[in-house]
């Protein structure tokens, strides 16, 4: 079985964010990148699944992102077991929408046959939850979405996947591309023995000529990036008087505050 | 000065070193930094969400399964050699892990108990049978080890110890009787590295398994700080102890008990740099909320004080253990990796360093003291309450400053060591104390007025700290002769003034590096760290000398000395308080420390 797992590098989620002005750019120089969590469920089924089937399965993990991305290629993924990595690197892609990171993953994906994709649900830093789905429909294959729970037969999946109030269990043939959610499993860390051994295992960095693709167009842009409002200071009313002070608060809801 | 092509310990205060020979933590590694990123990971999904149970509940026992937990991730493997199963890391990146490892709180004395001082007493003074035996265990966490040297009337006089190795009759044991005190790891331990006395004079250290019986563990000790860190008493009863299980030589126990200390004292230099980026981390968005008369705290001179003086010492601190780090690396590279005798010889080069071991012991527990005491007043009443992690950070702070020699006995050993390798010839301590001397009772160099360039005054003044540590220590030598050891406070403020001088010349050098490679805009922060370390280590130096002067000299030597001494810590006073507040400014900016 050849599995690919797609993955991003994002901004730690407790990374400051700090905006002198509102305007088309963020000053990210500062920021502390990791695996996106969700796509680490994705890593850890596809080791997982290898363990299973043991030898003539092959793990290969993708991403588009600088030279930093390498970083997380290494401790995360091929660290953890993937077995060999692929790494797009073009500039303009940097912070691109999720029809752009679809088309070059498919592109890259289509130079090998694959039975299983897999990737997280969504990235937490622009939250899209688009690219697994468009993902599927590039490629002309299965998919099951905020997957929970991955059953392989030969040639079929089972997966639970987490809808609104419940759960749906989703059959399907392979290839298939599976988005993972939180529960499908639990990630294992790195050894820091092979942390250091991750750099000897095959990597290759891409440009799209390579894949023999123009850099898809986008179709949409960022314009503006405002702070969240300061909050407004605390306003106390007195309450002497509970029934008056329930009055006055009513009131400063209702005509001040405009919530009520 | 030294014939080899590295230089040795102590060396500094007779030689300027040149920026791009110092390792600084901006020159780790991609590896360094994924290593230092996995630690955190550890701790972060395994310690974290146990944090009320160890820390709080004082739950020692679960250092026994986290330790585990910990083995299989590697990190009780680090300084192990390869072949049994380790990394053999070099120690940069054990300093990293330590320094990493101490945000676990507790956890981290039982981590350092299991992968430092439990674990390389085997590596570096066991023979291959024994390395083979243990090692591959202690680096998963399989055997969970801890080291037994104190007594309960032998701390500091670890040599006093009265535990005592009787060898049977048939020649194939030594039955072990004796208490020792305070012993980390000791309610979960299965293998204790233990100190005892053969024939009442040889000391000798014995690894002794739990399973060889005679091995009583005593109550848990009800400490201040570090609660979820195991500590009890270890009984010997006629615990046989095999006589393959004898570790080194016979009567050469001082010689294990000496070196490990000098490598936890490296390790423990690391993690109170690791905690003083923590309290950082905790005070400084807390004064960035905390409004009082209408505006945050931060925008206070006395909290932008606080906040750059812990920055500052950090700093400094950080400066000193990496770059010591890079010596002890520069010195362990040049031996041959593949030689039978490898760890034992590269234990010996780090004895070489053991002043540097110590000056780091002292000075970057010293700073997380400050950083804690004042991580505690930056949080004002809250900081009190355990609600906040600074009072936790606050007592465990404490036992630093104790343990692996507390900060009196290294602050003996700083002189001591420096006049050792000068009676020995590998340091010319002494005739540079002369000629610093003599300069002294000579006309002053005319220094013509100007601006000064880059660090130009802090360079000029780091060398004449230097100066005036190596001026006190030469006096005070040639004063007291072999009397100076009963001289303690003298060889205490010698002490000191050596550390000012390492300290402020590792933060100097690393602001240089980094100018060289980032250019002076993007050197501008560590340069304002620079100026006031050194600012305020020329200012305490002035009063360290003036103190060591007068313990050692009177009347008109003592004048002159004296005057020499104001020359040497002359200086433009800096404008700390516009210091203070652009360092405080890229602290509050990056949410704790700026680097």
């Amino acid at each position: 079985m050849k599995i690919a797992v797609c993955v991003k590098q994002v901004p730690d989620s407790e990374t400051r964010i700090t905006l002198a002005a509102p305007g088309p750019e963020l000053d990210r120089s500062g920021f502390t990148r990791v695996l996106n969590p969700y796509d680490a469920y994705a890593v850890e089924e596809a080791v997982r699944i290898k363990e299973r089937l043991g030898a003539g399965c092959e793990i290969t993990v993708v991403t588009i992102g600088p030279i930093r991305a390498v970083e997380t290629l290494k401790k995360d993924c091929l660290a953890v077991g993937c077995d060999r990595a692929i790494r797009v690197d073009e500039p303009a892609l940097e912070n691109a929408e999720p029809l752009q990171t679809a088309k070059v993953l498919a592109a890259v994906l289509r130079r090998g046959a694959y039975d299983l994709i897999l990737t997280g649900k969504q990235a937490i830093d622009d939250d899209s939850a688009q690219v697994g789905p468009m993902l599927a429909e590039l490629l002309d294959c299965s998919q099951a979405t905020v997957v929970t729970k991955l059953e392989l037969g030969e040639g079929v999946f089972t997966a639970t996947c987490e809808i609104e109030g419940g759960a749906a269990v989703v059959r399907g043939s392979l290839p298939a591309v599976i988005t993972c959610q939180k529960g499908l499993n639990e990630p294992r860390l790195p050894s820091l023995p092979n942390i250091m051994k991750a750099g000897m295992k095959p990597q290759e960095t891409l440009t799209c000529a390579d894949l023999g693709l123009g850099i898809p167009a986008a179709r949409s842009r960022v314009t503006t990036y405002t702070p969240p409002p300061p909050r407004a200071a605390c306003r106390m009313v007195a309450a002497d008087d509970p029934a008056a002070a329930a009055r006055e608060l009513a009131r400063l809801l209702r005509d001040e505050a405009k919530v009520i | 000065m030294s014939q080899q092509n590295y230089p040795t310990g102590g060396e500094f205060l007779l030689r300027a070193a040149a920026p791009a020979e110092i390792f600084t933590p901006e020159d780790f590694d991609e590896n360094q930094r994924m290593i230092a990123q996995a630690a955190r990971d550890f701790i972060q999904q395994k310690i974290e969400p146990r944090r009320e149970q160890i820390e709080y509940q004082g739950d020692t026992a679960l250092g026994a399964p986290l330790l585990k937990e910990a083995g299989a991730m590697g990190l009780l493997a680090v300084d192990v050699p390869e072949r049994f199963g380790g990394m053999g890391a070099d120690k940069a990146t054990v300093m990293i892990i330590s320094e990493l490892i101490s945000r676990s709180g507790s956890f981290a004395v039982q981590h350092g108990a299991q992968a430092g001082i439990g674990t390389l007493p085997i590596v570096y003074f066991g023979t291959e049978a024994q390395k083979a035996q243990y090692l591959p265990r202690l680096a998963t966490g399989e055997l969970l080890t801890s080291y037994a040297l104190t007594e309960p009337g032998s701390g500091s006089d670890a040599l006093a110890a009265r535990t005592t190795a009787t060898l049977n009759p048939a020649g194939t044991h030594y039955l072990l009787n004796g208490v020792k005190q305070y012993i980390s790891n000791a309610g979960f331990a299965d293998l204790f590295i233990v100190f005892a006395k053969i024939d009442g004079d040889k000391f000798t250290g014995f690894i002794v398994e739990k399973a060889f019986g005679g091995v009583v563990i005593g109550a848990e000790e009800k400490k201040m700080g570090i609660k979820g860190s195991s500590t009890c008493q270890v009984i010997l009863e006629d615990c046989p102890v095999p006589v393959g299980n004898v570790l080194g030589e016979v009567g050469k126990g001082h010689h294990i008990a000496f070196n490990i200390l000098n490598v936890g004292r490296f390790k423990l230099g690391a993690s109170s740099v690791g905690g003083c980026k923590l309290a950082l981390e905790w005070a400084v968005p807390y004064t960035s909320q905390r409004e009082q008369f209408g505006a945050p705290i931060n925008t206070f001179g006395l909290i932008r004080a606080k906040i750059a003086d812990v920055t500052a010492a950090a700093f400094a601190a950080e400066s000193m253990v990496y770059r010591t780090a890079g010596l002890l690396d520069r010195a362990i590279a040049t031996l041959d990796k593949g030689a039978p005798d490898y760890d034992l010889k590269s234990i010996l080069k780090v004895e070489e360093f053991s002043i540097e071991c110590s000056m780091i012991k002292i000075f970057a527990t010293e700073a997380m003291a400050l950083a804690a005491e004042e991580g505690v007043q930056m949080l004002g009443g809250y900081g009190y309450c355990q609600e906040y992690g600074l009072e936790r950070l606050y007592r465990d702070e404490r036992i630093n400053r104790i343990f692996e020699g507390t900060n009196e006995i290294n602050r003996l050993l700083v002189p001591g060591l420096l006049l050792r390798k000068a009676l020995k010839g590998e340091l010319p301590l002494l005739q540079a104390a002369q000629k610093i001397a003599e300069e002294l009772m000579g006309v002053p160099e005319f220094v013509a007025p100007g601006e000064p360039g880059f660090l130009e005054q802090e360079a000029k003044l780091v060398a004449n700290l230097k100066k005036t540590a190596l001026a006190a220590l030469g006096i005070a030598a040639r004063t007291f002769g072999d009397k100076l050891k009963d001289q303690q406070e003298v060889l205490a403020d010698c002490a000191d003034l050596v550390i000012a001088a390492y300290a402020c010349e590792s933060a100097l050098l690393r602001t240089q590096k980094q100018a060289e490679r980032a250019g002076r805009d993007g050197a501008a922060l560590m340069a304002d760290i620079t100026t006031l370390c050194v600012n305020d280590a020329v200012e305490r130096s002035a009063e360290l000398g003036r103190r060591a002067l007068a313990n050692t000299l009177a009347g008109d030597e003592l004048r002159t000395m004296l005057a020499g001494l104001r020359r040497l810590t002359k200086h433009d006073p800096a404008p700390r308080a516009k210091l203070h507040d652009r360092i405080a400014a890229a602290a509050i900016a990056a949410g704790g420390y700026p680097f």
